[in-house]
């Protein structure tokens, strides 16, 4: 039964620079010990075992950044987010820093449960070295909307991930359009991918299925950075809402 | 700022694109909360450059205590910039290797070969092949001879350095003792004021300079007459008088090996194991306050926000007012989900008392990890040969205590091939472990039973420099596994997870950790045949070290199984620990009688003249305990 005198915190948080390189765990990890020093009054567990009660967001792959990650603390009594803010903030590091908390209802969902949707920015330093000095930057764009169309076409997208394949329903997970962006010598690719319970299309997964698909070389993985820009909730009226 | 500013030395844009190649990318990033940033506008007032090694991966390295306590008061000492830098990943070192980068440090990302000084600890004897590692990877010969002035001056230290003589030729200064008592400050300042006053001074001047500081070897100056024997190990004389809390408490990103606070609360023990180097070269004992200890250990948890804090020394549970410590904690941390752990236990003092307030789950030390105790040896007769006071029965019962109040796993550490051992005495280990089986499943609750787990581990004996048993023999591999097969045959299966130390790994650590400057080429060989391969623990492999005495016309088996003479002259005779040879001797004399000589912080002084020789004093929390001890 759900505790009416606890409070439930929902902070915002950046996952950017070097930072981009921790792993979820790593994250969570860094989480706990940020609200540890920061004082705030936060909730155990119960049981043999008390753990802090912190909840994060889907997780975000190693070399990923978030421009607006999430996670749900628990506290014991009410703290003004603005407060909470500043104590997060006075002892956090530059990697993951804290940029917005408010409380939400100790009754909706978990933030795992809760998410529907990512919209990712993948940018592709020196994208042409690979690819022929002949194709100009629209025809590039071109190529990778084609890949879009035949990915959309298949009825399910095949992911090799480490020693197993995922499949995915293409209509479900297959995003219905990306936006194109080429800055000089890089290359810029903007979508949105769902996720739900039942598992995620990873972002660098459906990169190098677009790639395949649109007959290009993959990007080498050191030269592609991955931003997640957004997290969305479904708002119940067939629409995406942000979760704060 | 979304990130660290880059300076011109940054390998950073270089190193950059390869995390995505690597595992544990978050071994490299730095900032980590805690670690002190060097704003560019001030690097040029840094005089001395100084890097900080732990000779094996991030995880391992940064959990190093010693390696927080140094960077702590390196960072501390005007015009030195301190860094931070490991044994990368093999998958990184490949790399670094195919883009010809040079390994860097992780505050700055500057090449290491750049740096002024570079400090290396030397935890274990094999990880010496990881040293050699660590210089070729930094693009520095490995050889100091062949470094030249404007490379960093190596300096190495810990507790692999009492026997140095094998990895000389590759170091410019063995550090012996307790750095954090002054002795870094000493080091830096010299260094860092002979930068000040002369631009580029010249190796030998650093040398020179080094030289004249106490507990520092100069191998190069040693060998040429100029430094005299013989040379003292340093103790940190403000040990337990000194505020200890570090200003600077790195809290990692990556998880560690020991992912957690750790608070020093005594140091040295004079228990008087007689294989123990430790127990020599950190004697005599010298506690902190209560009081100082609670505090440390309560700032730190506000500062860091780890959710464990460990009480460590070489022997916790001997801490004076353990009791009154852990009970203050466990009210500090009630309801925080904090907890308290003690890392090494002995069973004739795990009271019943420690054992309720370990067991209370507000504590921490919680009930789901296990005890762990070290007998060492099966028999009676043996535990007094190696002077380890415990009985058959203190375990029994330290055993019976502890799973009466909830534990369902114990761990004990024994030991094979130590002097005087037969083959009843290896058997007397899988007794005793069959006792301690029974006495737990005896008094577990018995819904619990079937979870009752013994985990026994056995090594081999090494006989260690500077200890009462460094003259005696090693086995040889052959017969290591036949008493290994012995002990398979003695120790019951179910409930018993037996494992023990490779036989020609421990053969190895023993003839690094007896040789002499002849084992250097040998080792040199080896990381030179294995390309680089055995700098990692893992990667151990006999092969290539009996390849490499063949090579070199070495026969490993007369250095390790021959009685050393108790008149000749040993590798390590011109480094002092402290205590007198006659001592040793004595001590080695009361093994073969099977004498014990009792711990000197609560009994009668043993006359090692550790006191004497390095002008400091037994320092216990709790004077009355030593009310009764004669202390000559």
């Amino acid at each position: 039964m759900t505790n009416p005198t606890l409070f439930r915190l929902r902070i915002a948080y950046a996952k950017q620079g070097r930072g981009r390189f921790l792993s979820h765990l790593e994250v969570q990890r860094y989480l706990t010990r940020l609200v540890r020093r920061s004082g705030l009054p936060y909730a155990v567990s119960q049981g043999f075992n008390p753990q802090m009660r912190l909840a994060t967001g889907p997780a975000l792959s190693v070399a990923a950044a978030g421009k607006r990650e999430y996670c749900d603390l628990t506290l014991m009594t009410y703290v003004k987010p603005m407060d909470a803010l500043r104590c997060l903030n006075e002892v956090q590091t530059d990697y993951l820093p804290v940029l917005d908390a408010a409380y939400v209802g100790t009754k909706e969902p978990s933030l795992n449960a809760a998410i529907c949707a990512q919209a990712i920015c993948a940018t592709i330093e020196d994208a042409f070295a690979d690819i022929s000095a002949d194709v100009q930057p629209e025809e590039l764009a071109q190529q990778l909307q084609a890949g879009l169309a035949a990915l959309q076409a298949r009825d399910t997208l095949e992911v090799e991930l480490k020693d197993k394949t995922k499949v995915f329903d293409s209509a479900m997970h297959v995003p219905k359009d990306i936006d194109v962006v080429t800055k000089g010598s890089a290359l810029q690719i903007g979508l949105t991918l769902r996720i739900s319970p039942q598992g995620s299309l990873r972002p660098d997964a459906l990169l190098a299925a677009l790639f395949r698909a649109a007959d290009l070389p993959a990007p080498d993985i050191g030269s592609v950075k991955l931003q997640r820009t957004a997290l969305y909730l479904d708002d119940g009226e067939g629409g995406l809402r942000l979760p704060l | 700022m979304t990130d660290i500013e880059e300076g011109s030395n940054t390998l950073w844009s270089k190193i950059e694109p390869l995390l995505a190649h690597v595992e544990r990318p978050s071994r490299y990033i730095n900032g980590e909360y805690g670690v002190p940033h060097l704003p560019l506008s001030q690097s040029s007032q840094v005089q001395l450059n100084v890097g900080l090694c732990y000779p094996a991966a991030y995880e391992l390295g940064q959990s190093n205590q010693a390696l927080h306590v140094l960077y702590d008061q390196a960072s501390r000492v005007e015009g030195v910039r301190v860094q931070r830098t490991f044994l990368p990943g093999e998958d990184m070192a490949t790399l670094l290797k195919e883009q010809q980068l040079s390994l860097f440090t992780l505050e700055d990302c500057t090449a290491v070969n750049k740096l002024d000084v570079l400090g290396i600890t030397l935890p274990f004897e094999l990880c010496f092949p990881a040293v050699l590692e660590i210089l070729d990877l930094s693009g520095l010969p490995v050889r100091a001879a062949d470094r030249t002035a404007d490379m960093p001056l190596v300096i190495v230290g810990g507790p692999a350095a009492y026997n140095p003589e094998p990895i000389a030729p590759f170091v410019d200064a063995v550090f012996l003792g307790e750095a954090d008592g002054g002795a870094l400050s000493d080091i830096l300042i010299a260094l860092r004021d002979l930068q000040a006053s002369d631009t580029s001074p010249s190796r030998q001047m650093q040398m020179e300079a080094l030289a004249q500081i106490p507990g520092v070897y100069v191998p190069c100056l040693f060998d040429s007459g100029v430094q005299a024997e013989p040379i003292m190990r340093r103790v940190a004389h403000d040990f337990h008088s000194a505020d200890f809390t570090p200003a600077c408490l790195m809290v990692p990103y990556a998880e560690l090996i020991h992912d957690r606070l750790t608070v020093e609360v005594r140091r040295g023990c004079t228990r008087g194991c007689r294989f123990c180097q430790a127990g020599i070269t950190y004697r005599p004992v010298r506690e902190r306050s209560a009081d100082s200890i609670v505090a440390a250990a309560v700032t730190g948890i506000e500062r860091t926000g780890f959710d464990e804090v460990s009480l460590t020394s070489l022997s916790t549970t001997d801490y004076s007012l353990i009791e009154e410590v852990l009970q203050r904690l466990k009210r500090r941390f009630a309801g925080t989900g904090v907890s308290v752990s003690i890392p090494s236990l002995r069973v004739d003092n795990f009271s019943i008392d420690l054992v309720r307030i370990l067991a209370d789950r507000g504590t921490g030390a919680s009930k789901k990890s296990s005890l762990t105790f070290a007998p060492e040896a099966g028999s009676q007769r043996l535990r007094d040969v190696i002077n380890k006071g415990v009985t058959d029965q203190q375990l029994l019962d330290t055993v019976a205590y502890a799973f009466e109040n909830g534990w369902t796993r114990v761990k004990l550490y024994f030991m094979i091939g130590l002097p005087t051992e037969t083959d009843e005495d290896v058997t007397a280990i899988g007794d005793l472990v069959k006792q301690v089986l029974h006495t737990a499943r005896e008094n577990v609750n018995p819904s619990k039973r079937g979870s009752v787990q013994i985990s026994v581990s056995v090594s081999t004996f090494v006989p260690k420099a500077h200890t009462p048993f460094q003259w005696e023999p090693q086995l040889l591999p052959e017969e290591t596994l036949r008493r290994q097969k012995i002990l398979q045959g003695a120790i019951p299966r179910k409930g018993i997870k037996l494992s023990w130390h490779d036989a020609s790994g421990s053969f190895i650590e023993g003839l690094v950790a007896r040789g002499g400057r002849e084992i250097a080429p040998l080792i040199e060989e080896v990381w030179r045949s294995a390309q680089g391969a055995v700098a990692y623990v893992d990667n151990f492999d006999f092969d290539y070290w009996e390849t490499a005495a063949n090579n070199l016309n070495v026969n490993l088996e007369s250095l390790i199984n021959n009685r050393l003479d108790s008149q000749d002259s040993l590798p390590w005779s011109h480094l002092h620990a402290g205590v007198s040879t006659d001592w040793l001797l004595d001590e080695a004399a009361a093994a073969r009688n099977e004498q014990f000589t009792p711990d000197c912080a609560f009994d009668t002084c043993s006359n090692c003249d550790v006191c004497d020789n390095l002008n400091v004093d037994i320092h216990l929390a709790d004077d009355t305990v030593r009310a009764g001890a004669r202390h000559d």
